[in-house]
């Protein structure tokens, strides 16, 4: 009998449009652009409306604790520096020269981020290993 | 010198365990049912 | 210390046997793949015998291999690059061990030791026909690249020239009873895909017309499934109690990649039942399996070769090419073989009705799709997106709760109805009688719990919650009235229907699941108070004291903690918060270590961190309060133990 299986075809054909719409909606409202410091300072980037994510190394010595529990700190991509304000949680990973990941919005050059994520130093990079070696005699 | 005997060791286990069968009469070996 | 004249020739000794081992592995392999080809193409029983042989001899060669690493790593001998990047002098022996999984070459050979088991438990079970023949050969297939990839690619018996007197250690993250058996954990499980989807394949190549392949493969589907749900489980544990950031769930690249094949082996659970029981919607299977399989590839392939960035990730790694081959060719001959042979593969019958159980089964395979589909698209957006716009764009959370949540109240409505709707054909009058009386309690239930939830979002879930929960409670009573009236005895009863009803547990416990997570993230609140020591604050209707901070000194550690005794309702909680510093670095870049504090009861979380001490001396807090999480962790423990009773009454 085909007429069960067109039925159920069509069902399912209403279904997957739905979930088209849901998806196209769902991504429209949760874009984050992820930039790099010199991308999200350029002005043709628009970046001052949009939720941004913008990852950089952190500045050394750049880090400031201020008494209301924010931090302030600078990332840059040695082409250009972002002065970023974050208040929340600090990634244990977090101090100078790490490379750190931003998300929130840019304004007037200072970045105001409501996350913060340190990258996790990979394991599996070829690190130089503890320099007190022992020459292996054979 | 104690390198190279583990290796063919190894090597010579493996090679006769794996090999066996074709010195195997036919009625020795699990017979596989082709029909399916 | 432990350098003395015979540990150099020892050292290089071994490392030496475990590169032999490992190459005559793959020689082996070659030579078993070419013996399964030529003995199913002449019919030759001697040939598959040494097919099979080949399984057997891997499985002994890898198992020494492998522990003769662990050796290397708890003796803790760096003349082993492997041991030396990770394992330190100062790491309990214990992570010494678990550090078999922690690098890449380690976790490689793991995977090839653990899937040369499961080949070889193959080799023993019935009957010997050719689907057994075929499955074999392709899981000797997949078993010989893995170790292609640990003899050519990425040795983890590699020899360091000089040896270090002290390696470079374990991130201090991952030194955690669930960080260290999470892995293990999910590697058991996907690995075990590997079965059934070689089963799926081998059934298409032999050209077999019965439905034995899903037979067969159950008991391994079903030990994945329990495996992946701990692994999936203690992840969420272990991020909600180390990382401390109060959730338990992030949609993290590495996450979404361990969720995707768990989606995929639900709905094929679930979807083998039509074909079990009336032989239908075969080539649904086939495809849920493969994609099950290919998913659970895909995972290790992206968390390994730096294609995704997470803040979870990990380096271009030399393996990334050879994977990508792999995945490619091996999805293209399962493609190939299923198109080619779609006539032998497809059900002989058709759907007779919508109203049906085998129909529900279609749509919830659809609904598990969507969900997958959703969170690959989430996933792979950010590479997309580059590709063609030239900007990395990326989607937040919300992108996956929008599409998820409905999702999740439409299989939740199936969960309810579609284990009471018969097979076939069902009538709607007397299907609307079955649930009338559920409907209604359901909805008085729901409006009663409206006076102490407002929200749409929660009534929904609930009203879908009791609704599963009175259907199983309504089935469950109908059940016993009918056989104990029949005479049979609890236990008789319990022993005849122990499938159905561990299925009912392992949904009840899901809806836990759902509930918990539903109830938290629209209720849970997050934060942030600065006091000094002595001080209070009132926090929404919660009062919290420091009452004290303190610094303290241990072998391997500073610490700097606070207590905390958070009011509600009456009731009192003490809590230490606390920040480490770890005194050895070694050459790891994290010695700071946060420990979050909980105090978890039924009804709520209270979750604080401490964040930092500020310059005026006052401390800097961010509180969680987060209401039943524990059904979250509840409802999983049931459902994995309903897994488990599952798998163990199974008979065949």
């Amino acid at each position: 009998m085909s007429t069960p299986k067109k039925k159920i075809k069509i069902f399912v054909l209403v279904l997957l449009l739905f979930f088209s719409f849901l998806i196209y909606k769902a991504v429209e409202s949760s874009l984050v652009y992820y930039l790099t410091v010199t991308e999200a300072l350029e002005e043709k980037s628009q970046s001052q409306l949009k939720r941004l994510r913008v990852s950089g190394i952190v500045e050394k010595g750049s880090i400031k604790k201020n008494l209301d529990g924010s931090i302030a700190f600078n990332i840059t991509d040695f082409n250009k520096t972002i002065h970023v304000e974050y208040k929340g949680e600090i990634p244990d990973i977090f101090k100078d020269e790490i490379e750190a990941v931003v998300e929130g919005k840019l304004v007037n050059k200072t970045f105001f981020a409501n996350k913060l994520f340190a990258k996790c130093p990979t394991k599996y990079e070829d690190e130089p290993l503890s320099t007190n070696k022992v020459n292996l005699v054979k | 010198m104690l390198e190279t005997i583990v290796v063919i060791l190894i090597t010579l286990t493996s090679l006769s365990y794996l090999f066996y069968p074709f010195v195997q009469s036919k009625s020795q070996v699990k017979q596989v049912d082709w029909d399916n | 210390m432990r350098m003395n004249l015979f540990q150099p020739i020892r050292s290089t000794l071994l490392n030496s046997i475990g590169e032999t081992l490992l190459f005559i592995s793959f020689l082996t392999g070659l030579a078993g793949l070419a013996s399964f080809f030529l003995g199913a193409l002449k019919k030759d029983d001697v040939l598959i015998e040494v097919g099979e042989r080949s399984i057997v001899t891997i499985f002994f060669l890898l198992t020494s291999g492998t522990f003769l690493l662990i050796y290397l790593l708890a003796t803790k001998d760096y003349s082993n690059a492997y041991v030396a990047k990770n394992v330190s002098n100062d790491l309990p022996f214990i992570y010494s061990i678990a550090s078999l999984w922690a690098g890449q070459e380690g976790s490689l050979l793991l995977w090839a030791w653990i899937l040369s088991i499961y080949s070889l438990i193959l080799k023993y079970s019935k009957p010997y026909k050719t689907l057994l023949c075929s499955t074999q050969s392709i899981s000797l297939f997949i078993l010989t690249f893995f170790v292609f990839l640990i003899v050519f690619v990425d040795s983890p018996f590699e020899v360091l020239k000089n040896v270090p007197l002290n390696g470079r250690g374990l991130n201090p993250i991952l030194q955690n009873f669930y960080m260290a058996i999470h892995p293990l954990t999910l590697y058991v499980g996907y690995i075990a895909l590997t079965i059934p989807f070689a089963f799926a394949l081998g059934s298409i190549i032999s050209k077999d017309k019965t439905d034995n392949w899903v037979i067969r493969s159950k008991k391994w589907t079903y030990f994945s499934w329990i495996f992946l749900s701990s692994g999936l489980l203690l992840g969420s544990r272990w991020a909600y109690l180390e990382l401390g950031w109060g959730g338990y769930w992030a949609w993290d690249p590495v996450e979404n990649v361990a969720l995707m094949p768990w989606l995929a082996l639900t709905a094929f659970l679930h979807s083998s039942m039509a074909q079990e029981t009336r032989s239908l919607l075969r080539r649904w299977n086939i495809c849920l399996i493969f994609l099950a399989f290919f998913l659970s590839i895909f995972g290790t392939f992206i968390t390994r070769s730096g294609l995704i960035s997470s803040v979870h990730s990990f380096a271009q790694s030399s393996i990334g090419p050879y994977f990508m081959v792999f995945i490619i060719f091996i999805v293209l001959f399962s493609l190939f073989m299923y198109q080619k042979n779609k006539k032998i593969i497809s059900s002989k019958e058709d759907i007779l009705s919508l109203l049906s159980k085998e129909n529900f089964l279609i749509f919830n395979n659809i609904f598990f799709l969507v969900i997958t589909l959703t969170v690959f698209l989430g996933t792979v957006f950010p590479i997309i997106s580059e590709a063609i716009t030239g900007e990395k764009i990326l989607v937040g959370p919300t992108f996956y709760d929008l599409v998820n949540f409905p999702n999740v109240l439409l299989l939740m409505s199936l969960m309810s109805v579609a284990p009471i709707i018969p097979w076939k054909d069902a009538k709607l009058i007397p299907l609307l009688k079955y649930i009338s009386k559920p409907i209604l309690a359901s909805a008085v239930l729901t409006v009663l719990f409206s006076f102490v939830f407002a929200s749409l979002k929660v009534l929904l879930v609930l009203f879908l919650s009791f609704f599963v929960t009175i259907i199983i409670l309504q089935d469950l009573f109908i059940d016993f009235r009918m056989h104990t009236s029949r005479g049979l005895r609890i236990h008789e009863i319990l022993d005849k229907k122990s499938r159905r009803y561990c299925a009912f547990l392992i949904h009840f416990g899901i809806i836990l699941l759902v509930v918990g997570i539903t109830l938290s993230s629209v209720y849970g609140t997050k934060s942030d108070l600065i006091l000094s020591k002595g001080e209070s604050s009132v926090i929404s209707k919660y009062r919290i004291v420091l009452v004290d901070t303190y610094r303290k000194e241990s072998e391997s550690k500073s610490i700097l903690g606070a207590k905390l005794i958070l009011s509600d309702q009456g009731k009192d909680f003490s809590l230490y918060p606390e920040q480490n510093i770890y005194k050895y670095e070694g050459n790891r870049s994290i010695n700071k270590e946060t420990e979050v504090a909980i105090y978890n009861t039924l009804r709520k979380d209270y979750y604080i961190i401490l964040i930092d001490e500020l310059e005026d001396g006052r401390f800097n807090f961010k509180i969680y309060i987060n209401p039943w999480v524990s059904l979250l962790w509840i409802g999983s423990l049931i459902s994995i133990f309903g897994g488990i009773i599952m798998i163990i009454r199974r008979k065949d």
